[in-house]
């Protein structure tokens, strides 16, 4: 099931919608709000010039930063009185990053949801367990929303109470999970207490999960312990929140509703936009937001797009599930590399998660990379040699996976600097 | 199981001062030291340790940061005297079993040889230590 014939609709028909709109939103912004119109000027163009769809690499990019410096509503572009909705980051890192709604954009959001639930077989009959908080953070009305635009009962659990939620699960006939990876994972341990055949108590069908960077690993695990098929919405607050993108039936990449949500993908250190299929920072400019429109909005997140049509019917470009964070990435004697990837290289080898630290430093000329991997009780043995063949297997899978050479370098549990709780992934001595 | 007994091994990084974290953990617990060997392999090394309370030991040095692996490993009587070690080591040859690794532990008139098979092979070596009248012990 297809929510809107635009998600099937062919190459030139989705362009020709880009185009108009973006010529649109290159309009406003101009004619509102000063930051654009200053920022346009700086590069001699105006809105007259964007003719085609490559033009929009004349535009300038737009960053988390402008939204802070802007802070509250500086780069709205409505009068207050018609926005509806604010949402705002938690701006753990800084001030928030508040974003807003007029009634058209939450038609907008609407929209897309209901396109992610029909994409998830999601409709009418079926009862939506909403997981997400409800708040400040997008996530929880983002998703209750869109459920209700496409006829489903909605539960509005929010966050917390383990044992409360699984009893509305199973006796409100839940069919549909929404929430993050973890927090999925964490009521499939809670419920599986009741014993083994615990799912028989369940009605649950699909879950769509987002809102946390998410290893193949754990989708896996969480379809595992729930029985469930796996759908993953990708969003960002300064976009929409979730539903810029989400995965079908079809294909573990996510369509990108790109008559709203104009992708590029550029090379995170030049700016430069990258050919199809390559991995680089994902860049979005808004196609039909109002109070909040946003040109060329560096996600700092890495992954790739590829436009050919999916099994499932859509011809929407299908973004690959986030890889990385721009801001960790690494450039090694020239190859790129991610925290993620050398994380997945390591607990393939091995089988387990282990902690790591990745530290660059220059050698001469050249760069050098060293991979603390701490030894967790899971790998410890007697035997210096087995310590030894991990070791060096670690550092070839590295090598054979990511060409990169790197000193892999055992260390003792704890070791790694943890900053806030978190272990610290790359120390960049380089710099 | 077969007649063993517990080894424990601490995966420690090659820098000054961890070995005496380890032994300070132990000292201040009152726990006493039977037997000690370090291996060591360039940037890292196991020390192998036979204790008086190993569950104590290896809960102690967990919570101390460290990781630990309890395995079993075979102690035998030896006399001290020319020929004792290579009668043990002849006796495993001639059956085809291989020692990983071994060192030595003190205990009064007599010495201790601790010694470590692979795992699956631990039962037979037991068997023909015993078979030729070696005294293999299940506590020292």
């Amino acid at each position: 099931m297809i929510w809107n014939t635009v998600e099937s609709a062919s190459r030139e028909a989705i362009e020709a919608i880009q185009l108009k709109r973006l010529q649109e939103t290159a309009r406003r912004v101009y004619a509102i709000n000063p930051f654009y119109k200053e920022k346009f000027e700086e590069r001699g163009i105006t809105p007259e010039d964007i003719r085609s769809l490559e033009d929009l690499q004349r535009l300038p990019f737009t960053r988390k930063q402008d939204l802070r410096n802007h802070y509250p509503f500086g780069l709205f572009c409505v009068p207050m009185s018609e926005v509806v909705r604010i949402h705002s980051s938690s701006g753990t890192t800084g001030k928030p990053t508040v974003v807003g709604y007029n009634a058209h954009d939450m038609e907008v959001w609407n929209e897309v949801m209901a396109r992610v639930y029909t994409m998830s077989g999601v409709g009418a009959e079926d009862v939506v367990h909403n997981a997400y908080g409800y708040g400040l953070f997008t996530g929880g009305l983002g998703f209750h929303y869109g459920a209700e635009k496409v006829g489903a009962t909605v539960v509005p659990a929010s966050g917390g109470f383990t044992d409360r939620q699984l009893m509305l699960m199973r006796d409100f006939g839940v069919t549909v999970l929404a929430c993050t990876p973890s927090f999925a994972l964490h009521l499939a341990e809670v419920a599986a207490k009741a014993g083994s055949e615990f799912r028989k108590d369940y009605k649950l069908k699909v879950g769509i999960f987002g809102a946390e960077p998410t290893s193949e690993g754990l989708k896996k695990e969480v379809a595992k312990a729930w029985g469930i098929e796996y759908r993953e919405v990708y969003g960002l607050s300064e976009i929409i929140g979730p539903g810029v993108s989400c995965s079908c039936s079809h294909s573990d990449r996510l369509h990108l509703f790109e008559d709203h949500f104009l992708p590029e993908i550029i090379d995170p250190e030049t700016g430069e936009v990258l050919p199809e299929g390559e991995r680089g920072e994902l860049v979005i400019t808004t196609l039909s937001k109002q109070a909040l429109p946003i040109i060329r909005y560096r996600t700092g997140d890495i992954t790739s797009l590829v436009k050919e049509p999916c099994g499932c019917g859509r011809t929407m470009v299908r973004m690959e599930s986030i890889v990385g964070r721009a801001d960790d990435m690494l450039i090694v004697n020239g190859v790129n590399v991610y925290p993620s990837q050398v994380e997945h290289v390591i607990a393939n080898a091995e089988g387990v998660t282990l902690n790591y630290q990745i530290i660059a430093e220059k050698k001469g000329h050249l760069d050098k990379l060293e991979i603390m991997v701490e030894v967790s009780e899971e790998i410890m043995t007697d035997n210096v040699g087995e310590l030894e063949r991990i070791r060096k297997e670690i550092q070839a899978s590295l090598l054979n996976n990511l060409y990169i050479n790197a000193d892999v370098k055992l260390v003792e549990p704890n070791t790694i600097e943890r900053s806030m709780g978190k272990a610290v992934r790359v120390v960049d001595k380089r710099r | 199981m077969s007649k063993s007994v517990k080894q424990l091994s601490v995966f420690l990084e090659n820098k000054v001062g961890r070995l005496g974290e380890v032994t300070g953990i132990l000292a201040k617990a009152g726990i006493r030291i039977r037997s000690i060997e370090l291996v060591e392999a360039g940037d890292f090394g196991i020390l192998r340790l036979i204790v008086a309370e190993t569950e104590r030991a290896k809960e102690l040095l967990e919570a101390g940061g460290f990781s630990v692996k309890v395995s079993p490993v075979i102690a035998v009587e030896i006399a001290h005297e020319s020929g004792c070690f290579h009668r043990i080591v002849s006796l495993l040859a001639a059956e085809g079993i291989n020692i990983q690794y071994a060192y030595t532990c003190h205990g009064g008139p007599l010495g201790i040889f601790i010694l470590k098979t692979d795992r699956v092979e631990m039962l037979r070596a037991v068997e023909v230590l015993e078979s030729d009248g070696v005294k293999v012990l299940d506590a020292v």
